[in-house]
């Protein structure tokens, strides 16, 4: 509950600010977003197994988020950015998904 | 089943699968981050800052999603404004542009008018003569067309497909020098007035390149290059023809594939120009260059 508060509130947030993003870390962007929407479902996952722990979830995040970024510079760096890039989402995508299913059998028993 | 065999996988007495060849299956099976269920093991104390460290995730989450979907939906529209408020400024200023020209054009033709009503009647014939010489009237007669377009070929090549990956030395052919030799090849054979895609030649029109664009007169003109010559048209055509720069031009079209036609016109009509007065050129008292109407409406 008190996490989809600070959901709500970092939402809030960014809608206030309107940040504007270096364009220079543009191409990031979408890495970081997929590596967030992990994070925040293993953590769903895990508050349902019962075993969540903030420590894990926040490291997770944004080491998620600094590797996945770190591997497509790298990629971009040597040429191969873009389909590193796809390496990182399709990764991620399976873990999404995955969580997504665990939750959706703790939620419906199905 | 790829869901059954899961949740075995997450059966807390069984160590991660993080060692197994199998990246893959783990991949697939053990979705969840390790570090839970290891943490769950130690069995760690409950801290108080834990609960505000999930808040503060929380918080970046959300911000990060946010500025995402920002990112995403707001540059598009910004970058369409702003290539949209370019155009409408260009042609704003190009009709503009136009406009100022018709007024010319109009004051112009009233001068002339005056002036003829002033001028003696063998004056005013010179004087149109000299006009027409100098591209300040639009004039009309026989002559011939010369149309010059680039080789039509896709700007993709065979391998990718991706637009831009042709040489542009194999899309844009035609140059300057070009459109130059064709214009001075109607000049030599007798052509009294040029245009060039509805540009009228004066004595100070130059046609030059810039980057892939020809200018004439300083004006952008793109292909197909279409240059009208009035003249003894028969005499012209035949002319040309037979001309060295319609030999390299047909070379080229055969080679290259750029298409090159030219035919005789009985009737053309070819706008005027407006030419500025000179300012800093005075009539010389030298000796008498062979026409008049060379070194008068030179300037």
């Amino acid at each position: 509950m008190i996490a989809a508060a600070a959901l709500v509130v970092g939402v809030i947030l960014g809608l206030l600010f309107r940040p504007t993003v270096p364009v220079w870390l543009e191409p990031y962007l979408p890495i970081a977003v997929v590596a967030a929407l992990d994070a925040v479902f293993g953590g769903i996952r895990a508050r349902l197994d019962g075993i969540f722990d903030a420590k894990v979830f926040v490291v997770s995040f944004v080491s998620n988020v600094l590797v996945a970024g770190l591997i497509v510079f790298l990629g971009d760096k040597l040429g191969v950015g873009g389909q590193l890039s796809t390496a990182v989402v399709v990764v991620l995508g399976i873990r999404i998904f995955g969580n997504a299913a665990a939750i959706r059998r703790h939620l419906f028993r199905a | 089943m790829a869901v059954e065999r899961s949740q075995n996988t997450t059966d807390p007495r069984r160590p991660p699968l993080l060692w197994t060849t199998a990246l893959l299956d783990d991949l697939l099976n053990n979705p969840l981050d390790p570090g839970y269920q290891a943490a769950a093991d130690r069995h760690a104390p409950k801290r108080g800052w834990e609960s505000s460290l999930a808040w503060v995730g929380c918080l970046l989450i959300g911000f990060l999603l946010v500025v995402a979907y920002q990112q995403t939906h707001r540059s598009a529209p910004a970058r369409d404004a702003a290539r949209k408020d370019l155009i409408s400024r260009i042609q704003g200023l190009q009709r503009a542009g136009g406009t100022m020209q018709d007024t010319a054009k109009t004051l112009a033709a009233q001068v002339a008018a005056l002036r003829d009503a002033q001028l003696s009647a063998a004056g005013s014939t010179m004087l149109r003569d000299l006009e027409v010489a100098s591209g300040t009237v639009a004039v009309h007669g026989p002559g011939m067309v010369v149309v010059l377009n680039n080789p039509s070929t896709s700007n993709t090549t065979d391998p990718n497909q991706r637009p831009g990956t042709t040489p542009l030395q194999q899309t844009q052919v035609l140059q300057d020098t070009d459109i130059r030799g064709v214009v001075n090849q109607l000049f030599a054979a007798g052509a009294e007035a040029i245009a060039v895609n509805g540009i009228r030649l004066t004595a100070t029109t130059a046609i030059r390149f810039a980057g892939e664009a020809v200018l004439v007169d300083f004006q952008t003109i793109s292909a197909p290059y279409t240059i009208e010559a009035i003249g003894p048209r028969d005499a012209m055509l035949v002319d040309f023809a037979d001309s060295a720069v319609a030999r390299r031009l047909k070379t080229v079209e055969s080679v290259l594939g750029i298409s090159f036609k030219f035919n005789g016109k009985s009737d053309l009509t070819l706008s005027s120009i407006t030419v500025s007065q000179p300012r800093f050129a005075a009539p010389g008292t030298a000796a008498a260059s062979p026409s008049p109407t060379s070194t008068e409406t030179s300037r």
